[in-house]
């Protein structure tokens, strides 16, 4: 018997296990899924306060003149740009706005609610959400939309820090993200809430920005929290490269860390794993170091009202487009608000380049 | 309208039948089409192609799990239609992609089992499945009966795709050992 044979045999198999794999239950919280939360928010950066997700398809812009993202005040586009702002609107399907910690939502082009786009909320957020439309607040189930877009991650990235704003083009799924301070929390009342129309005209405004000055907004391939001095000795790095050199042939590298069990492994055909060089514990503990203090950083840096506490890190060994090697990470952080009590979880994404 | 009010007007052959099973599958049909043939309008042609059998097999056929029955029928189809259209090339779709995998346990070989082999591999099979776990089982028949991609499935059980591609690995070495431990040639 072959593959080929075995597939076709599958298809011989009880209806019942058909059926039933589709029926798929609802995944129980568990360190597991705390796990793939962190990668699922992973494309969610978030670095300032509350804030929200808004897809809105780009096909069906409104003709709103774009507003000053710091002003709040209308500007004009020159035609040129509005030109190419409409090129760009017809290049990219989808836009998307926002990214926070209690939840999301989202408000399409053509008026339908997209809701849950980072499935890390769904832990402390409600099912259901409000946002004002129209003058009216309206509650929202959850649903699911952006959650292919979250596990890609081949993006470009746009960011005016100054700002707060940032934008990812998905390179594959010709989508926009932009993650921005302006969206409104739907189920924070400290914080307030925006039309779409707003919303739609500060992403407006930015691909304004993008188009009428290209070298403020250069893609790169790199992620958040990036260019920064990562704190790891010369010593690891050297240890890092010897590893990395050894076994790199491609960006499927995995440095794997569960149970206690520290490993670095390379993914091959599809799923089999193989255990190449285990990582000390001291080398834990240092890359754990730095990455504890980066999120300090982030969090004293964004608003003091907020705590944390660091819970869990998944890591990832990848290869650049510029050909270093960076460990990705996924800190998982238990974040407090100091004025309310609220607690919830957030997850990071953090790059340290080793070489 | 449930599954038997369907099939109770295929036997009365009453053309409703057909519009009623595009009406209630015909999404879940096309999605494993697509899978395969990775081409939204062969995947189109699979499911009335699919709806014409089921036409001409009920009756005398009469499915317990008409939703189970027509994801077969498909299925088939849309692999056969796969094999005719790569005959001469490497296809996309998930196909090549599974079965890459698959050969890492089944290894090229032109073996072809017997009708009796081939339905004691399949109760084998389907006893195998019925012992694992639910979340691996299923992720494996999302895999290698759906075809779906990594991607999906991971998205579905909201892992990690190289948590699924783990799983996917292990379930494979657990069959694997089972076969041999029944004797199957590997």
């Amino acid at each position: 018997m072959n593959g080929t044979e075995f597939l076709r045999l599958m298809g011989e198999i009880d209806g019942g296990l058909i059926v039933n794999a589709k029926d798929v239950p609802a995944p129980h919280r568990s360190p597991a899924w705390r796990r793939m939360l962190i990668i699922a928010a992973a494309a969610c950066l978030v670095v300032g306060a509350l804030t929200a997700m808004i897809v809105i398809t780009m096909r069906e812009s409104p003709d709103a003149p774009p507003i000053d993202t710091e002003t709040n005040e209308t500007t004009d586009v020159p035609g040129t740009a509005d030109t190419q702002v409409e090129e760009y609107f017809d290049h990219f399907s989808t836009l998307l706005i926002g990214g926070d910690f209690e939840s999301s939502c989202g408000v399409s082009g053509n008026g339908e609610i997209v809701l849950g786009a980072t499935t890390t909320h769904d832990t402390q957020a409600p099912r259901e959400y409000v946002m004002e439309r129209n003058g009216e607040h309206v509650v929202f189930s959850y649903v699911e939309t952006c959650t292919e877009f979250l596990y890609q991650e081949k993006y470009h990235v746009y960011e005016n820090r100054e700002k707060r704003l940032k934008i990812r083009v998905n390179v594959y799924t010709e989508q926009v993200t932009f993650f921005t301070s302006y969206a409104p929390n739907p189920i924070n009342p400290e914080h307030p809430v925006y039309t779409e129309q707003e919303l739609y005209d500060v992403a407006y405004a930015f691909l304004c920005q993008r188009v009428s000055d290209p070298e403020a907004y250069q893609v790169t391939d790199r992620e958040l929290f990036d260019g920064e001095e990562d704190g790891l000795s010369d010593e690891l790095k050297v240890e890092f490269s010897r590893m990395v050199n050894g076994i790199a042939t491609s960006d499927s590298i995995v440095l794997y860390v569960s149970n206690g069990q520290i490993g670095l492994y390379k993914m091959q055909n599809f799923g089999q794993m193989r255990n190449v060089t285990p990582l000390t514990t001291e080398q834990m503990s240092l890359i754990e170091e730095v990455v504890s203090s980066r999120v300090e950083k982030v969090y004293r840096d964004v608003d003091p009202k907020y705590s944390f506490s660091h819970k869990d890190t998944t890591y990832k060994l990848m290869r650049m487009s510029d050909g270093r090697m960076a460990i990705r990470c996924y800190p998982l952080i238990e974040v407090t608000n100091v004025d309310t009590g609220t607690t919830y979880e957030d997850a990071l994404d953090m790059l340290i380049y080793l070489n | 309208m449930d599954d038997r009010q369907i099939i109770t007007m295929y036997f009365a052959r009453d053309e409703i039948a057909l519009a009623q099973t595009q009406q209630k599958y015909g999404e879940y049909v096309m999605s494993i089409a697509h899978n395969i043939l990775d081409n939204v309008q062969d995947a189109q042609e699979c499911l009335n192609d699919a709806l014409l059998k089921l036409w001409n097999l009920i009756p005398p056929e009469n499915p317990k799990d008409l939703k189970a029955y027509i994801a077969k029928i498909v299925r088939n189809m849309a692999l056969d239609r796969y094999r005719d259209r790569t005959r001469q090339k490497r296809g996309s779709g998930q196909v090549p992609v599974a079965l890459s995998e698959i050969e890492e346990i089944f290894p090229a070989t032109n073996d072809v089992l017997s009708e009796v082999e081939q339905r004691a591999f399949v109760a084998f099979l389907n006893q195998f499945l019925q012992t694992q776990p639910e979340r691996e089982r299923n992720v494996f028949i999302l895999r290698y009966f759906y075809l779906e991609s990594v991607s999906e499935i991971a998205k579905t059980y909201r892992l990690k795709e190289s948590h699924v591609l783990v799983i996917l690995s292990r379930t494979r070495q657990k069959l694997k050992k089972a076969m041999e431990k029944e004797g199957y040639a590997i």
